[in-house]
């Protein structure tokens, strides 16, 4: 598995869980899953291309 | 799709006992919140946390043993434990040896430790759920917020 998969994967599984422990109702969990996958991914693509700059 | 409330159970036995969900969500995750009326949040960590957990395993993530001369290590250990049957079921099964030449080892261990926290905080919730204090907060927080009172 590729570090881009396994980044997708653990965000997708965290994702739902988090929502669901701190929103109440279907569609504000749906919501924060999106908005916490987006994070999670995004941050991580953020914090890697600052490294690779940083490193260059 | 709005699940029922389910209020604390006022009634005796051992189903009216907070520490009952409690345990029930750390040997199965989500079991908790089942029990408490909440069936599909509870299925959602069920199928959130074993993935995470089975993910772990194939990756080849390690499942820690108990040494007392590494602390870190133990700490590890405990954390993997939270995941509960999955837990059990890897060590009768040998699984989670792992294997540190592996590109995704320490992916692995991290996916394993991750579940078993994981787990531990859906019980926490299973508690307050089961005491009423998260209703309670859920109830003060004002009408329109962010956080809809409905479960």
């Amino acid at each position: 598995m590729s570090h881009s998969a396994a980044l997708i994967v653990f965000a997708a599984l965290v994702s739902p869980a988090f929502a669901c422990l701190m929103r109440e109702g279907w569609g504000a969990r749906l919501r924060f899953t999106l908005w916490a996958f987006c994070s999670f991914v995004g941050f991580a693509v953020g914090v890697g291309w600052v490294m690779f700059l940083a490193g260059s | 799709m709005v699940e029922a409330r389910q209020q604390p159970r006022a009634s005796g036995g051992s189903e009216s006992n907070p520490l009952f969900f409690c345990v029930l969500g750390l040997l199965l995750p989500g079991a908790g919140h089942m029990a408490l009326g909440r069936r599909a949040t509870g299925a959602v960590f069920l199928i959130s946390i074993g993935l995470l957990f089975v993910f772990g395993i194939l990756m080849e993530g390690e499942l820690f043993p108990f040494e007392a001369a590494a602390p870190l290590t133990l700490l590890a250990g405990l954390a993997e434990m939270g995941a509960g049957v999955f837990y059990l079921v890897a060590r009768v099964l040998g699984l989670g040896s792992g294997n540190a030449e592996a590109p995704s080892y320490e992916y692995g261990y991290a996916f394993l430790i991750v579940a078993g926290l994981l787990n531990m905080l859906v019980v926490l919730d299973a508690w307050d759920i089961a005491t009423g204090a998260k209703g309670s907060a859920a109830e003060a927080a004002p009408a329109g917020g962010s956080r809809s009172a409905v479960r």
